[in-house]
């Protein structure tokens, strides 16, 4: 019992324990959303929060389609949580909605895709009246308020105060710059407080930069510094590649967020909300040089490749093309090789995609480009030209591709009458059901089990079971065999014998093979003295028993006679005799 | 002259039947001609009439393929499973199933059968109910050739083992042929066809909703209880529905 005991207590134990030791990285994937009023008027506007909880740069949920909600403006907010040494991340969409019309309008749910798992949030029904509510229900309501740092102003006056000694610092990696050119941005934490959770609050758009926020991490491991003397712990809760649009003075406005301090004396939940901001930066940019004019800006690589030196002249090849480097290859536009007498030049397939460097945001393109030969024979490719400005050397950069030599072999055909498609241009379109089934019907309820023929013969073959079955343990065993049926086949099998009287002198061994099989006696005791005892015994009618005994004796001297009887006599006496042995039977049972 | 007579009319029965079947093939070929020149509209209504003269998998089958070019999916998935029951195994009905079902919005799916259920499927579909209805007369007339024989000639060990196999062997056949019959007129599995059905815990409006299933979802009948049945979606959801929410298969 106390081990049974023990065992539970341990078990709990390592319940509890279990959600306390386990690891940043093994944290749920979650979409939520919630809404600030079930109730609202059709003059209010509702606020839809899209909460994305540890996805990385989640994308941002096309709400336009919703045919009772209008989206006027819409905000993006991310957030750190640390606790227990495991940090998470949080995103929320912020939709301000306002609706088309009364009634109770529904907000379906929001379907959203990450990693091949499909996330989807509960659906809301807001009952929408005529004019406006409440203000307690309006959007502005629901923004957060703007907390006071000052900790002595919390309702607990023994408590002892807490020194708040956070702020945050906006680094950009240079204020002299060229458009287009990539900027880092980055936005610091030092704290000496133990901050739980990072809100940024501000929308996260600036005038005049085309940006690319980095996304969240999961994790943030600080550093430290000393600031005048004393020991900051540095947090980097988020960054973004900047390039600038525009030339000129452009100015990167403060960006506010809300930090979650760790207070375990607080009594909201052991935390306290404070707000705090980055300081405004400007930065200069400079239009480029005039060769650099429209070029993309940063640091490239270049390369063209064929990935086979020998081609049919009716293959499509594809080569492959690569740009990549710190910039932004969004403005990139990729060098085009032109169709000519030698080959024929089909549209590229053209990808790109950001690598996020710690220093730096980086982009490589990917073209593919078909190509197929008109020609046999050594074709050559020329070189083609890549052009950016580099910041650095504040000049335009030219790159040439290598050369390209490809044998083509086979027969010529002529360009645009006989292409043959590789096997990945083979693109399946759509999927279709099978197609009908033409061939000869059966009708399946036609099955020979409701034919009557069936039946009947099924039925005739159970009979004859049924009837052997009858014969061999009723009829055979029981009723056959009965004394009654043995008297009465004795009489009939004696009468079937008179019917076949031909002589006299048949009759006597007839009469006492009759007898015989109704006494039960022997044929040697059967005398006529037996006869007339035993009829007497059964009391049988004795003219009766008189006209046996006299036919008998008359057909044994039949037998010595030469006086033959007529056939009509033998007649009379077979009739004679029949009804005797009728008689004769009723009483010899 | 009575044997002529007899042969007379069975001949004139026969061609008789011939004659009918021979109008429905000629109502089918013209329904196929209409559904390859992409008349599914008119196809459809000959196709339904062929249906309510013979009974065959083929047509029920076309029937599910017009209403599925015609955008009724639910009703292509009814005949598609009605299909389906005559020929189990037949990979066309999988396949257009699995095309209608990419129209519904529940994507539960019954699990598939088991090793004995397959493999009585596939005996099932190799062995028609003819050929076990053959089978069994045979039986029969050979298990009554030995009771005649044991009768007449006395008995006889060999004739007597041969009765008892018969015997034995027209008892499995007549109980398996029983039993398909018995599948052939029960419907085992139903199609929802109305919106926001509910499954509850038990037959009536009292019990608690357990889940709600969307028109197009595939369920198996376990049970029934008056104008309620008990059906099964998936091994985790099942539940009591109102059974004039079900399409019966």
């Amino acid at each position: 019992m106390r081990r049974t005991g023990k065992a539970c207590f341990l078990a709990l134990l390592a319940l509890l324990l279990v959600p306390a030791v386990m690891p940043a990285g093994t944290l749920e994937a979650e979409v939520t959303a919630s809404i600030n009023a079930e109730k609202i008027g059709l003059d209010d506007n509702l606020v839809f929060t899209l909460t994305f909880r540890n996805i990385e740069n989640p994308s941002q949920p096309d709400l336009s389609r919703w045919d009772d909600f209008k989206t006027l403006q819409t905000s993006r907010s991310s957030e750190f949580q640390f606790s227990n040494g495991a940090s998470t991340s949080s995103t929320s969409f912020i939709y301000y909605l306002q609706p088309t019309r009364t009634g109770r309008l529904t907000l379906p749910p929001v379907v959203y895709s990450h990693q091949g798992r499909e996330y989807r949030t509960q659906a809301f029904t807001v009952e929408v009246v005529k004019g406006s509510l409440n203000s307690s229900h309006s959007p502005q309501a629901a923004q957060p308020s703007f907390f006071d740092d000052d900790f002595f102003a919390s309702p607990r006056q023994s408590r002892q105060p807490q020194k708040v000694d956070a702020y945050l610092r906006a680094v950009l990696s240079k204020k002299t710059c060229f458009k287009g050119e990539q900027l880092l941005f980055r936005i610091l934490l030092y704290t000496r407080n133990r901050i739980e959770a990072v809100n940024m609050v501000s929308s996260a758009s600036f005038a005049g930069f085309w940006q690319e926020w980095f996304p969240v991490p999961q994790s943030i491991t600080p550093g430290t510094e000393n600031v005048n003397g004393a020991i900051y712990q540095v947090y980097e809760v988020r960054k973004a590649a900047l390039f600038a649009g525009e030339s000129g003075t452009l100015a990167i406005p403060p960006l506010q967020f809300d930090l979650e301090l760790a207070d375990p004396q607080s009594p909201f939940f052991g935390s306290r909300s404070i707000r705090r901001s980055t300081q405004e930066i400007k930065v200069t940019v400079n239009e480029p040089p005039k060769g650099g004019a429209g070029l993309p800006v940063g640091h490239f690589t270049f390369a063209l490749v064929s990935p086979q030196a020998k081609a049919d002249v009716n293959e499509i090849v594809t080569l492959r093309m690569r740009i990549s480097g710190n910039g932004n290859s969004k403005a990139i536009i990729p060098p085009a090789l032109q169709s000519d007498e030698q080959i024929l030049v089909y549209p590229a397939k053209i990808t790109q995609e950001n690598a996020y460097q710690t220093t730096a945001l980086s982009g490589t393109l990917r073209a593919e480009i078909p190509v197929s030969f008109k020609k046999t024979g050594k074709i050559f490719l020329p070189p083609l030209e890549f052009r950016y400005f580099d910041p650095e050397r504040g000049g335009p950069v030219s790159l040439h591709s290598s050369p390209l030599q490809i044998q083509v072999s086979g027969q010529k055909t002529e360009a645009g009458i006989s292409q043959t498609l590789p096997r990945s241009a083979i693109l399946q379109k759509g999927e279709d059901i099978d197609f009908i089934k033409n061939s000869p019907l059966r009708d399946q309820s036609r099955l020979l089990y409701r034919q009557a023929w069936y039946a009947a013969v099924i039925l005739a073959l159970f009979a004859f079971n049924l009837l052997a079955l009858l014969k061999t343990a009723l009829w055979d065993r029981h009723i056959a065999a009965s004394p009654l049926l043995e008297n009465r086949r004795i009489l009939a099998r004696a009468l079937k014998r008179l019917a076949r009287v031909q002589h006299g002198a048949d009759i006597a061994p007839l009469l006492e093979t009759y007898f015989q099989e109704k006494s039960g006696l022997g044929l040697a005791e059967i005398t006529d003295q037996r006869i007339a005892e035993i009829f007497r015994q059964r009391h049988v009618p004795v003219p009766a028993a008189e006209k046996f005994l006299t036919l008998k004796s008359q057909s044994e001297l039949a037998r010595f006679s030469p006086h033959k009887r007529s056939s009509l006599e033998l007649k009379g006496d077979l009739e004679t005799l029949r009804s005797v042995l009728k008689e004769i039977d009723k009483k010899m049972k | 002259m009575k044997a002529k007579k007899t042969i007379f009319l069975c001949t004139w029965l026969a061609l008789l039947a011939a004659g009918a079947t021979a109008g429905v093939q000629e109502d089918f070929t013209a329904a196929n001609r209409l559904y390859e020149q992409g008349k599914f509209a008119a196809a459809l209504p000959l196709y339904l009439n062929i249906s309510k003269q013979v009974v065959e998998w083929k047509v029920l089958y076309n029937i599910g393929n017009c209403h599925y070019k015609l955008e009724h999916f639910l009703a292509a998935k009814i005949y598609y499973l009605k299909a389906r029951k005559f020929q189990p195994l037949d990979g066309s009905i999988t396949r257009n199933i699995a095309m209608t079902n990419r129209h519904f919005r529940d994507e539960v799916a019954l699990p598939e059968p088991d090793f004995i259920t397959r493999s009585i499927q596939v005996l099932e579909s190799r062995l028609s109910l003819d050929s076990v209805s053959i089978l069994l007369l045979a039986s029969i007339l050979l298990l009554n050739v030995c009771l005649f024989l044991l009768l007449t000639r006395g008995k006889n060990k060999k004739v007597l083992y041969a009765a008892v196999l018969f015997f034995s062997l027209t008892l499995a056949l007549g109980a398996y042929q029983v039993s398909r019959v018995h599948d052939l007129g029960r419907s085992d599995s139903a199609v929802v066809r109305q919106a926001d059905s509910l499954l509850r815990s038990g037959p009536g409006e009292d019990n608690t909703v357990l889940f709600k299933v969307n028109p197009g979802l595939e369920v198996k009948i376990i049970d029934r209880f008056r104008d309620w049945v008990q059906v099964a979606a998936s091994t985790q959801i099942a539940g009591w529905i109102e059974k004039n929410r079900l399409a019966l298969i």
